[in-house]
């Protein structure tokens, strides 16, 4: 009799009920108003380069060691890489999560026959597609305006950098995003918690991507330090993270090793914890 | 009992963050046929049917349903359909489109997905023409309707339904009444939760009373309306003239204390009253019979929460 009951009860698995939770959770996270508002505000900074145009022409033109292009590329790097792109990805993936566990239509999903690993695989591919859409809109705008910058600068563009930056940029997102996602399962009310281990993890990555210990965030706040962070752009970071090195390729690896464990843990922590 | 029971709860005690008690030392059995869960606001019927479905669980305790476990064990809802409490929906999807897409996730195909929307809307009685509006636009009632015909998706064996009637217009509240009748006949269960008796003492057959997280009482309905209108009830009585009409109240057998409230003008009783049935009786030839005025009269215990208060003080 138990057995029989048991060999009822089992969940189904398949393509077209995963496809509807990855649908919805695309249409609501990222093709909503707020999603569509979050890749607007990374358009405005896009433009940024505009300024760093500007600067570069002017006043601050003599504390760049090796010229306005470069940067020029400084700019963007801060602005845009650093900061604008993965605060955007930290809270639409939060919101992937939370939003749903807030407002309670998780629930809707949770009682279906499925196993519940496969709503958080559709999530995460979901969020993977938002990445990449971002990735697709903002990063052939952020060239056009580097193409712009160097025109008026009248100098050559780096582009293999901007390659190299391109693959690191997408990596290191999607890298974003599967901690992010496996932060919103375990802290589901907690955009602000997200946002603090993004600063940590930032950090981190930098320091990863340009082999230069903490290099992102060091340099940004060296910025104010004018003569400090001449001295250092010359010497430290601009030498060593603007070459386009194989090295870079195992730490693409590293972040792609990472990004599937994280992913892992987070589809495991989402499906394994209670939704009260 | 000769078949298995449904749902077995066995100790459970669940508490939330903050050390909020959701459940308490709960034990219940709840078989086939139509189970109502009754209490007050905070009482723990939420938490008593999110336990049974696996969203949550136990600290303490175990719980059972169909003979397994249930905490994210997703495959009971082949045999469990879900109604939540809140009233979450995504907000561009028409009642269709939510259905459709729901017995998708449930495994339908894209044409049977669409066949089961349309049975269970018609079930719930919703029209085409309101089942292709958006549901955000959607009457409380209609929002109702719409969770309940969700949990029939896949047509279960158990319904498990949490305030269907919340807040539901009355013809929502009949009609879906009628509809938890015709299901089981068809031999569907429910367990459904509500805070007031009368929304589910015309179709449930067994009651449960739980409160502060406790299974206070429990039996077929009549016991539990039995014992719900056979408790003290406390009525107030607005007159001009309260130590006269106390005098002939407190003579009453049916009345255990009177207590005067003196306000020159406001002045009231507060009766109490063991047996109420027979003091609503007695009361009208009292008043009569001594000709003295009333200006107000009102039973204050016709809420559960006084009941609850009653049975835990016993
Ligand atoms: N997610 C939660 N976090 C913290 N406390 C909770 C949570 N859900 C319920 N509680 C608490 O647990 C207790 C029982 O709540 P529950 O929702 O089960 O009651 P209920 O009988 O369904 O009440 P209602 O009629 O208001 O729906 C209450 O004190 C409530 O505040
Ligand atoms: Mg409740």
């Amino acid at each position: 009799m138990e057995k029989q009951i048991t060999s009822t009860m089992e969940t189904h698995s398949d393509l077209l009920s995963n496809q509807v939770i990855l649908r919805v959770s695309i249409r609501r996270s990222i093709l909503s108003r707020r999603g569509l508002a979050i890749i607007l505000v990374q358009l405005l900074f896009a433009i940024y380069p505009i300024i760093g145009v500007y600067m570069a022409q002017t006043k601050d033109k003599n504390i760049y060691a090796n010229g306005a292009m470069e940067a020029f590329h400084g700019w963007i790097r801060v602005l845009f890489e650093i900061i604008i792109f993965p605060f955007s990805i930290a809270i639409v993936s939060s919101l992937l999560i939370s939003d749903e566990i807030e407002d309670r239509t998780i629930t809707y999903w949770l009682i279906r026959p499925i196993p519940r690993y496969e709503i958080f695989v559709s999530k995460l591919l979901s969020l993977f597609f938002g990445v990449a859409l971002m990735s697709i809109i903002v990063v052939p705008f952020n060239f056009l305006m580097f193409a712009w910058g160097a025109q008026i600068l009248g100098e050559q563009i780096y582009w293999e950098l901007l390659a190299h930056h391109l693959a690191i940029s997408i990596v290191a997102n999607l890298f974003f995003a599967s901690i992010m996602m496996f932060f919103a399962t375990r802290f589901p009310h907690s955009i602000l918690i997200s946002i603090i281990y993004l600063i940590l993890w930032e950090y981190l990555i930098y320091s990863i991507i340009s082999e230069s210990a903490g290099g992102g965030l060091r340099w940004f706040f060296a910025r104010n330090y004018i003569e400090q962070y001449q001295e250092f752009i010359a010497n430290e970071f601009f030498q060593q993270s603007f070459v386009l090195d194989v090295s870079s390729y195992s730490n693409l690896l590293i972040l792609g090793g990472l990004t599937l464990l994280f992913s892992f843990l987070a589809v495991k922590s989402g499906a394994k914890r209670e939704y009260p | 009992m000769a078949k298995s029971p449904l749902i077995v709860f066995e100790h459970v005690t669940k508490w939330y963050s903050g050390n909020v008690i959701g459940l308490n030392q709960c034990s219940a059995t709840i078989g086939k046929g139509i189970t109502g869960l009754l209490g007050p606001n905070g009482a723990g019927k939420s938490t008593f049917l999110k336990l049974a479905t696996g969203q949550i669980y136990p600290n303490i305790g175990q719980v059972s349903i169909f003979g397994v476990n249930p905490f994210a064990n997703t495959g009971i809802f082949t045999k469990v359909g879900y109604c939540p409490e809140q009233d979450a929906f995504w907000s561009w999807m028409t009642g269709k489109e939510f259905l459709v897409n729901l017995s998708l996730v449930h495994g339908f195909s894209k044409k049977e997905a669409k066949d089961e929307a349309k049975r269970v809307l018609e079930i719930v009685g919703l029209d085409d023409a309101r089942a292709d509006r958006r549901i955000v636009t959607y009457s409380k009632g209609m929002r109702q309707r719409v969770k309940v015909a969700q949990a029939m998706i896949g047509d279960p064996e158990l319904l498990i339904l949490d305030e269907p009637f919340a807040g539901a217009d009355p013809i929502t509240r009949a009609y879906l009444g009628k509809v938890f009748e015709k299901l089981k006949k068809k031999g569907v269960s429910i367990l459904i939760s509500s805070h007031v008796l009368h929304e589910v003492e015309a179709f449930a057959s067994q009651i449960k009373l739980i409160y502060r997280g406790r299974l206070l009482a429990e039996g077929p309905v009549k016991r539990i309306r039995q014992l719900i209108y056979d408790h003290p009830h406390r009525i107030f009585i607005k007159t001009k003239s309260p130590r006269k009409l106390a005098q002939h109240l407190i003579i009453e057998p049916s009345v255990s204390s009177v207590e005067i409230s003196n306000g020159g003008k406001n002045s009231s009783l507060w009766v109490l009253s063991k047996n109420p049935y027979e003091f609503y009786r007695t009361l009208p030839k009292i008043l009569i019979d001594t000709g003295i005025p009333v200006e107000e009269f009102q039973s204050v215990d016709d809420n559960l929460q006084a009941v609850f208060d009653y049975l835990i003080s016993r």
